[in-house]
C-alpha cells in the first residue's frame, strides 16, 4: 500500500509535461491573485532553469520515495514524514516555477519549514531537534535578510515580477541601492545554500533519515539558494559586485568544504561536507558567469545531483546494515550488496571528475572558462582534487578497507535500486549527451545569456589544455591520497583552523537570546494576578490619560447641575464604597458593593436606561451567587503587605479613579455623542427594523464589537474552567 | 441547601424564569431585552436551581454550548461574506411569526446572532458558577 505514496512525484512528473502549456514559458500566463490591495500576485514562469531544476527534482523525488517507503517501514509517524517531504518537493516546484519575487519567497521558507520538521524527524534525539532548530534559525534569519534585498529590488525596478524587474533592468541596475540589495539576496542564498561562513548548519542537519539527507542535499533545500541566484543572474550579473562577491565567497566555500570533507570519518559528515564544496562551486561558477562556467554550472548541477543522492542513499542503508558510520569501522562492504557497491563506484566515479561520467563534462567545462584567470584556475583544481579525495577515501573506507563488519539489520535488496538507478542515470548523461544537450543546457544557457547557443557536448575533445588540467588534477588527487589521506597531520591542521568557524557564535547568540528572554519572561509573567491586574491598570489608564490631557480646559469649564436625587443615589454609593474598604468582614464587603450596585441600577432606572438597569441588575445577582459558592474558599481579610505598598495601590487605584470620573465628564463636553445617537435613532428601524435602539447596536450597528465580547467572555469562561480545574488537580496530586 | 419554600417552588419557578428569559430575548429588537440579558437571566435562574436543589448537572455540556452558541454568532454574522457583502451585513429574508405578548418575530441574520450571544452569555456564566461550586 505504501507504494502508492510514489503516485506524488508521478503526479509531479506528469504535471511537468503539462506545465508547458499551463504555466507558459512567458511570465503571466498563470497568475494567481492574492493580496490585491497590496498588489501582490503570484505569478509562473516555467523557463528552460525551471524545467531542468524541476525536472531533476521531481525525477530525484520519485526514487527518494522509493527508497524512502522501504528506509521508513520501521518507524513510526511515518504520516507526518511523508506529508512534509510531500510538501518540501512541491514547494520546492513551486519555489523553481514561481515569476514574483514574494511568491519565491514564500515558496522559500515553505522549503525552510518542511526541512525543520523533516531533520527534527526523530524528534526525541536532543541532537535532532538542536540541529532542526539550527536550520531553522539560520535558514530563516537569511530568509528574512532575503525579503529584505527583495523589497530593495522590487522598490529599485518598481514591481516585483521578475518579468517586470527585467524589462526595468537599466532603471534598477542605475539605482544606488541595488548593490545593497544584492548583497541582501546573497547573504539570505548563503545561508539556504551552505556558503562560508553560513556552512555549519547543513553539516548537523544529516540528523534527518536518509530519504530527506539524500533529497535535501541533491535537489532541494540547499539548491534553493543556488537555484536563486541563477534565476536572477539574467537580471544582477551586471552589477560590478556580482562576479566578486558570488565568486570569492562560492571558491573559499568551495575548497573549505572539501578539506573539512578529507579529514572527516563520519560517511554522512564527509559527504555533507562535499555537498558544501559542490554547492561553493556552483556559485562560483555563477560568479564567474562566462558561457563556460554557466555550461559547467548546468552540467555540475546535473552531476552533483546524480551522484549525491545515490551516496547519501546508499550511506543510510550502510547506516542502517552495519550500525555504524564510521568509515574505520566499515570494509569489505562489496560482498554483502553488489548492487549498492556497483551504484557507489559509479557515484564516485561522477564525484572525481572522471570519464566517461556526467561529473568529467562538468570539471572540463569549468576548467575550460578559467584557464586565463590563475587563481579561479587554482581553486578549482585545489576543489576538484580534494574531492577526488573524499570520494576515494568513501570508496576504500566502505567497499575495499580490511576490516569486515557484522550485519546487525538487512533492509532488504529492494533498497539499493534507487541509489543504483540514480548512479546509473549520472553515467549515461556524460555519454548520452544528445539527449539532454539541447533542452538542459543550452536552453538554459540562452535563458542566461539571452543568446541561442548550439552546444554539442562529448567526452573526447581532442588533446586540449582541459585535459591537461584534469590530469594534472587527477595525479594530484592520487599522491594527496597516497600521502595525506590518513595523515593526522593534516586531520590537525585542518580542525586547527577550524575556529574561524562561526557555530561558535550562533551558539553564544542562541543561548544569549535565551538568557534574555527568560529574564524578560521572569520579571514581566510573574505568575501572580495582582501584578498583572497592576500592569494592566497602570498601562490602560497612563495611555488614556496621555491622550485626553489635551482636554483638561474643557473640564474644567464644566458646569453640571445635580438634581436632589443624584445627590441622595450617589452620596448612599461613595458612603457604601468607602464603608466596604474599611471592614473587615466578608460578608460586609459584598453586601456594601452589593449596595453600590443596586443604586447604580436606579440610577439607569431614573434616567431611562431600562436595557442597563436590566444587565446591571442581573450582573449584580450573578456575582453574589458567585460570592455564596466563593465565600467559604476566601481568606479573612487581613493586613499583610507593608504600608508603603498598601499606599502604592491606593494611589494607582485613585489614579484610575480620577481618570474614569475625568472621562464621564468629558463624554458630556463633546458632541460626537450626540450626532452618533441621532444617528442611531433615526436608522434604527429604517436600516435595522428594530424598535429598541440599545439592542440594535449591540447586534447590528456594532455587531462585531459584540462578536468580540462574547469571543472574550468564551475565552474568560474557559479561563476560569481551566484555572479552577488545574487547582482541584494540584491539589488531588499532594 | 436545605431550605423547604426554595426547594418546593423551584420546579414552578425554573421554567418559569427560563420561559421569561427567551422571551427578553425575543422581546429584545424592539422592547427591553435582548440576547446579552436573557442568557444572563437564564443563567441566574440555572444558578437558583443548582442552589436550591445542589444538582450541578446541566442536562449537555456546557463547554460543548459555550463553542455552539459562539458558532451560531460567527456563522450568522459571517455567512454574508459568501454572499458578497460586507461582513455582518444583516440579511432580513426569512419567515416573520406573531407570538403572543411578544409580536412579531422575524427570522434574521440579526436574531440568529442574538440567538448566539443567548447562548454564550447563558453557557459562560453558567459555566463560570459551576467551576466556583465544584
Amino acid at each position: 500500500m505504501t507504494y502508492l505514496l510514489l503516485c506524488v512525484p508521478l503526479l509531479c512528473l506528469a504535471l511537468l509535461f503539462f506545465a508547458q502549456p499551463l504555466v507558459g514559458t512567458t511570465a503571466g500566463t498563470w497568475a494567481i491573485d492574492w493580496v490585491k490591495a497590496l498588489e501582490l500576485t503570484i505569478s509562473f514562469e516555467f523557463n528552460p532553469l525551471a524545467n531542468l531544476f524541476a525536472l531533476v527534482i521531481a525525477f530525484i523525488g520519485f526514487w527518494v520515495y522509493f527508497y524512502g517507503i522501504q528506509y521508513m517501514k520501521k518507524y513510526e509517524g511515518t504520516g507526518r514524514f511523508w506529508f512534509f517531504l510531500s510538501a518540501f518537493m512541491i514547494s520546492m516546484l513551486g519555489l523553481v516555477m514561481a515569476d514574483n519575487l514574494i511568491a519565491i519567497f514564500v515558496f522559500w521558507e515553505f522549503t525552510s519549514i518542511c526541512s525543520y520538521f523533516l531533520i527534527g524527524f526523530f524528534h526525541e534525539k536532543e541532537e535532532s531537534r538542536d540541529s532542526a532548530l539550527m536550520a531553522l534559525l539560520v535558514t530563516g534569519l537569511g530568509g528574512i535578510v532575503l525579503l529584505g534585498g527583495f523589497i530593495i529590488i522590487g522598490v529599485a525596478g518598481g514591481g516585483y515580477d521578475i518579468s517586470t524587474l527585467m524589462a526595468n533592468q537599466d532603471r534598477l541596475l542605475a539605482h544606488p541601492h541595488a548593490q545593497i540589495g544584492l548583497i541582501l539576496v546573497f547573504i539570505g542564498a548563503a545561508t539556504k545554500s551552505a556558503q562560508f561562513p553560513f556552512h555549519f548548519w547543513l553539516p548537523n542537519a544529516m540528523a534527518a533519515p536518509a530519504p530527506v539527507s539524500s533529497f535535501l542535499h541533491s535537489a532541494t533545500m540547499v539548491k534553493a539558494g543556488v537555484f536563486l541566484m541563477a534565476r536572477l543572474f539574467p537580471l544582477l550579473s551586471d552589477l560590478p559586485l556580482w562576479t566578486p562577491l558570488l565568486s570569492i565567497v562560492g571558491g573559499l566555500t568551495f575548497v573549505w568544504g572539501g578539506f573539512i570533507a578529507i579529514t572527516e570519518y563520519d560517511l554522512k559528515s564527509i559527504l555533507a561536507h562535499t555537498t558544501i564544496s559542490a554547492l561553493g562551486f556552483l556559485i562560483m561558477l555563477l560568479g564567474l558567469g562566462d558561457d563556460y562556467s554557466l555550461k559547467a554550472f548546468c552540467l555540475f548541477f546535473l552531476a552533483h545531483a546524480f551522484y549525491k543522492a545515490p551516496l547519501f542513499m546508499a550511506a543510510g542503508i550502510i547506516e542502517k546494515r552495519y550500525g555504524t558510520r564510521d568509515i574505520r569501522e566499515l570494509g569489505q562492504g562489496l560482498k554483502d550488496d553488489w548492487t549498492l557497491s556497483l551504484a557507489m563506484m559509479i557515484a564516485a566515479i561522477s564525484m572525481m571528475g572522471l570519464p566517461p561520467a556526467v561529473g568529467f563534462l562538468a570539471k572540463e567545462a569549468g576548467i575550460e572558462g578559467v584557464l586565463s584567470h590563475p587563481m579561479a584556475l587554482t581553486t578549482i583544481v585545489i576543489g576538484a582534487v580534494v574531492n577526488f579525495v573524499a570520494a576515494l577515501k568513501i570508496c576504500q573506507g566502505v567497499l575495499f578497507g580490511k576490516t569486515k563488519k557484522e550485519k546487525v539489520y538487512e533492509p532488504g535488496l529492494l533498497i539499493s535500486i534507487g541509489p543504483f538507478v540514480l548512479a546509473t542515470t549520472g553515467l549515461l548523461l556524460g555519454v548520452l549527451t544528445f539527449v539532454y544537450e539541447d533542452l538542459l543546457v543550452a536552453q538554459v544557457l540562452a535563458y542566461f545569456t539571452g543568446v541561442e547557443h548550439n552546444i554539442h557536448l562529448a567526452l573526447w575533445h581532442g588533446l586540449n589544455a582541459p585535459l591537461a588540467v584534469s590530469a594534472v588534477a587527477i595525479t594530484l588527487g592520487l599522491l594527496t591520497f597516497k600521502f595525506l589521506g590518513a595523515s593526522e597531520a593534516l586531520v590537525k591542521m585542518v580542525r586547527k583552523l577550524d575556529f574561524i568557524a562561526p557555530s561558535r557564535f550562533y551558539s553564544y547568540i542562541l543561548n544569549g537570546t535565551l538568557k534574555l528572554a527568560a529574564l524578560f519572561t521572569d520579571n514581566y509573567q510573574s505568575g501572580y494576578l495582582r501584578r498583572y491586574q497592576m500592569i494592566i491598570m497602570i498601562a490602560a489608564s497612563g495611555l488614556m490619560a496621555s491622550s485626553i490631557i489635551q482636554f483638561t480646559p474643557q473640564f474644567l469649564e464644566l458646569r453640571i447641575e445635580f438634581h436632589i436625587v443624584d445627590v441622595f443615589l450617589g452620596s448612599i454609593i461613595i458612603f457604601a464604597a468607602c464603608a466596604s474598604l474599611i471592614t473587615e468582614t466578608k460578608i460586609w464587603v459584598i453586601a456594601l458593593l452589593g449596595i453600590v450596585g443596586i443604586n447604580v441600577v436606579l440610577f439607569f432606572v431614573i434616567y431611562g436606561a431600562p436595557d442597563l438597569a436590566l444587565t446591571q441588575l442581573l450582573v449584580e445577582i450573578f456575582t453574589l451567587a458567585i460570592f455564596v459558592f466563593a465565600l467559604n474558599k476566601l481568606p479573612e481579610i487581613k493586613t499583610i503587605t507593608p504600608a508603603f505598598l498598601r499606599s502604592r495601590d491606593v494611589a494607582i487605584s485613585v489614579f484610575a479613579g480620577i481618570l474614569f470620573s475625568f472621562l464621564t465628564y468629558l463624554s458630556f463636553t463633546t458632541n460626537i455623542q450626540d450626532t452618533y445617537s441621532s444617528y442611531f435613532a433615526e436608522n434604527s428601524y429604517i436600516l435595522a427594523h428594530g424598535k429598541n435602539i440599545v439592542n440594535v447596536i449591540l447586534v447590528d450597528f456594532r455587531g462585531f464589537d459584540t462578536l468580540g465580547e462574547i469571543a472574550v467572555l468564551l475565552m474568560a469562561s474557559i479561563g476560569v474552567y481551566i484555572l479552577l480545574k488545574k487547582n482541584k488537580g494540584a491539589k488531588d496530586h499532594e | 441547601m436545605n431550605n423547604v419554600i426554595l426547594r418546593a417552588s423551584l420546579p414552578i419557578v425554573l421554567p418559569l424564569i427560563t420561559i421569561f428569559s427567551l422571551v427578553i430575548l425575543l422581546k429584545g429588537h424592539n422592547e427591553p431585552g435582548g440576547g446579552f440579558i436573557g442568557g444572563l437571566l437564564a443563567s441566574v435562574a440555572w444558578a437558583v436551581y443548582a442552589i436550591g436543589t445542589g444538582k450541578k448537572t446541566f442536562f449537555m455540556n456546557l463547554n460543548a454550548l459555550l463553542a455552539i452558541g459562539f458558532l451560531i454568532s460567527l456563522t450568522s454574522a459571517g455567512y454574508s461574506v459568501f454572499m458578497d457583502v460586507p461582513f455582518m451585513t444583516s440579511h432580513w429574508g426569512g419567515p416573520a411569526f406573531y407570538l403572543p405578548t411578544i409580536g412579531k418575530v422575524k427570522l434574521s441574520s440579526v436574531f440568529f446572532f442574538d440567538l448566539g450571544v443567548y447562548v454564550v452569555v447563558f453557557a459562560g456564566a453558567a459555566r463560570m458558577l459551576r467551576s466556583f461550586m465544584e
